[in-house]
């Protein structure tokens, strides 16, 4: 009897929202151990922990403002594209004015509305979030190549210099994720969104209204794309057809690597993206610091990926919910 | 007239009026029509063969709700891997798809056992196995992918009517195995809803395998006509392998339409024929490709808008008869009321 209990407890706590928050992070860390380990320490130095923290602000800040889609137990695919093509239209606007504060506001404003203009579609015009986002992925990035032309669109090295030197990526990173921790976890739109997640016939039986908050949703995940553009120009200096070509699949992957919830609701929680982005970069840098084949590399970040979503999450009787 | 004639005028009515669309376009911009010499026929046939295919692939799951991200990197897998072996034992031509379909069908089927082993969202599991998929033949050929260039005996899989014969048997293929078979049955339970079918007794495990395994052959017989045609198919890394795939869902989803007058089968190939008529005519009218593209998806939600609303006029209509009538009744009622409180009254 008592080893019936311990057992179901066993389980109880496997099934948790604790065990789901803590697995990504203690992955995370006996990552970094296993590769300091085997790297002599090279891993674990500030200067590769920095290279490590710099490569997963982009897909960290994009998954932030994904986690609150997901949570809503929908998946946006599009939001690469959507940093793609505000980073682009930004650089543009920088090379017609030549203000920077205008380059941010543009790509903050193109964030919004290219995730509106999505959230309208799926809300107003009834068409599912599902086909929604898989559609502007391609709209969005023909648009993108159509605005370019196939070439490249770069700001002055001198303003890439001011803007790393002043820290803007790792202000707007921070930004993006304490407002987000704060809305999400502290008032009604966290509290929404993860209730829709869990049950929307329940949700809307007590007032809460899909349609407002998977829009809220958007607007904050175009916010979130929007700074994500602004590190991305930040970071390269030039967008072409071809920059953050893995993003849209990189954001989902963060997510769930984070421990994000693939149903979303009650156990969805913000901060999974930066974990998972951070696990992504540090698998990588670690297995090339041991010498693990690049090619190799995507094949076991596939199957550890695999392995985290299979253990985090509650195995169904059925086959998941229809909607992908 | 008849029903069936209505259908057939009905399902041929979009290539046709599109076709005469774009002509009048192209005529009036560069003085000669879409079609000036059998190679724009050719080019029109292949592409609109291949999209068939690539769509008939997407249909098998994404009709129960299930979106296959992996399925792009199943076509490159089981392309790359069964033309390579086929290069390596000195065979071509039909033997490309043969093997190509043989491994497709392999690839296909070990996603669908990892689907309903570990029941993962199909989006979620196409990706993880998206990113496996990928590296297999991109290690198999050392980056190369596989390159047909100079190949003997491969002219067969160029050739239009051999296109158009792989096509038509494909899709009689399909249409049989949803309308004349018990797995066709089963899906179509499934779709409408799953837990009373699994509750009748389908096994819907078993179903699920079928449908991945199924695709993945598909998509390797289009991945294989598109090797041939271009001579290579390159090996690529990062998931931008799903993008071939996922563009191919406006003619899937315009076929599931069109088929409502014919079959799903019949839709498919005359969606992919309207859309890639559509699209040689802007290349004509010199729109660029990525134009050409957000055009394409610009109407594909435009298309996606009409499906999801197309009702909206008629429930609108009947709920303000609804209403009307009520008032009517109430006012009805009220009426004789009174006739009856003034009989009492007197």
């Amino acid at each position: 009897m008592t080893e019936k209990k311990k057992v179901s407890s066993l389980k109880r706590f496997f099934e948790s929202r604790l065990f789901n928050q803590l697995l990504p992070i203690a992955f995370l860390i006996l990552l970094c151990i296993v590769f300091g380990i085997l790297t002599d320490g090279r891993f674990t130095s500030l200067n590769s922990l920095k290279i490590i923290l710099d490569q997963s602000l982009i897909v960290g800040t994009v998954a932030i403002g994904g986690a609150f889609i997901f949570a809503t137990s929908n998946t946006a695919l599009s939001m690469g594209a959507t940093s793609l093509l505000s980073a682009t239209v930004a650089c543009i606007v920088y090379n017609a004015t030549g203000s920077p504060v205008l380059m941010i506001v543009t790509a903050f404003g193109m964030g919004i509305l290219l995730m509106v203009f999505s959230a309208v579609l799926s809300t107003l015009l009834n068409v599912r979030v599902l086909f929604v986002t898989v559609i502007m992925m391609a709209l969005f990035a023909a648009v993108q190549q159509s605005l370019l032309g196939g070439g490249t669109v770069a700001v002055p090295f001198a303003l890439v210099n001011d803007l790393t030197n002043s820290g803007v990526h790792y202000i707007l990173f921070g930004a993006v994720f304490v407002v987000s921790i704060i809305l999400f976890n502290f008032t009604e739109i966290g509290r929404s969104l993860k209730m829709i997640g869990t049950n929307r016939v329940c949700a809307d039986m007590t007032g809460i209204s899909y349609k407002k908050f998977l829009t809220i949703a958007f607007i904050l995940g175009g916010i979130a794309c929007g700074a994500g553009a602004i590190i991305a120009v930040i970071r390269a200096g030039s967008i072409s057809t071809t920059s953050l070509a893995s993003l849209n699949m990189d954001v989902m992957l963060a997510l769930v690597l984070g421990g994000m919830s693939i149903f979303g609701g009650s156990k969805s929680f913000v901060y999974a993206g930066v974990v998972g982005s951070l696990t992504v970069v540090a698998l990588n840098q670690g297995l090339l610091m041991i010498g693990v084949d690049a090619s190799y590399i995507q094949a076991i970040r596939g199957i550890i990926f695999l392995i985290l979503v299979v253990t985090s999450q509650k195995r169904p009787k059925g086959l998941p919910a229809p909607e992908g | 007239m008849n029903k069936k004639v209505k259908n057939i005028l009905k399902t041929l009515a979009f290539p046709v009026l599109v076709f005469g669309i774009m002509d009048l376009l192209v005529r009036l911009k560069t003085g000669h029509g879409i079609i000036s010499s059998m190679i724009d026929v050719q080019s029109i046939i292949r592409n609109a063969g291949i999209s068939t295919i690539l769509a008939l692939a997407l249909a098998f799951n994404l009709t129960s709700g299930r979106l296959d991200l992996s399925l792009g990197a199943q076509r490159l897998a089981g392309t790359i891997i069964g033309g390579s072996i086929c290069q390596m034992l000195g065979l071509s031509g039909v033997w490309l798809l043969v093997f190509a379909l043989a491994f497709g069908f392999l690839f296909g089927f070990l996603t669908g056992l990892a689907f309903v082993i570990t029941r993962v969202p199909p989006m979620v599991l196409g990706v993880g196995m998206g990113l496996i998929w990928e590296v297999i033949p991109f290690a198999f050929t050392g980056g190369k992918g596989l390159n047909l260039y100079g190949m003997q005996g491969n002219a067969i899989l160029n050739n239009t009517y051999f296109i158009i014969i792989g096509m038509v048997v494909i899709a009689i293929f399909c249409a049989l195995l949803m309308n004349n078979t018990r797995f066709g049955y089963e899906l179509k339970a499934i779709q409408g809803n799953q837990l009373i079918a699994q509750n009748s007794g389908i096994n819907i495990f078993k179903n699920a395998v079928i449908c991945y395994t199924f695709a993945g052959g598909l998509v390797c017989i289009g991945g294989m006509f598109t090797a041939a045609y271009e001579t290579q198919l390159l090996a690529g890394l990062g998931l931008a392998s799903n993008g071939v795939v996922t563009s191919n869902m406006f003619p899937m989803m315009l076929g599931a339409f069109i088929g409502l007058w014919s079959n799903d089968a019949i839709g498919t190939i005359v969606a992919a024929l309207t859309i890639q008529i559509f699209q040689y005519g802007l290349t004509q009218l010199e729109f660029s490709t990525p134009n050409t593209n957000a055009i394409n998806q610009g109407l594909f939600v435009l298309f996606l808008v009409f499906l999801a609303n197309k009702e909206i006029f008629k429930i609108k209509a009947r709920e303000k008869a609804r209403i009307a009538e009520a008032r009517e009744k109430k006012a009805r009622m009220a009426e004789e009321k009174a006739k009856l409180a003034a009989e009492s009254a007197n």
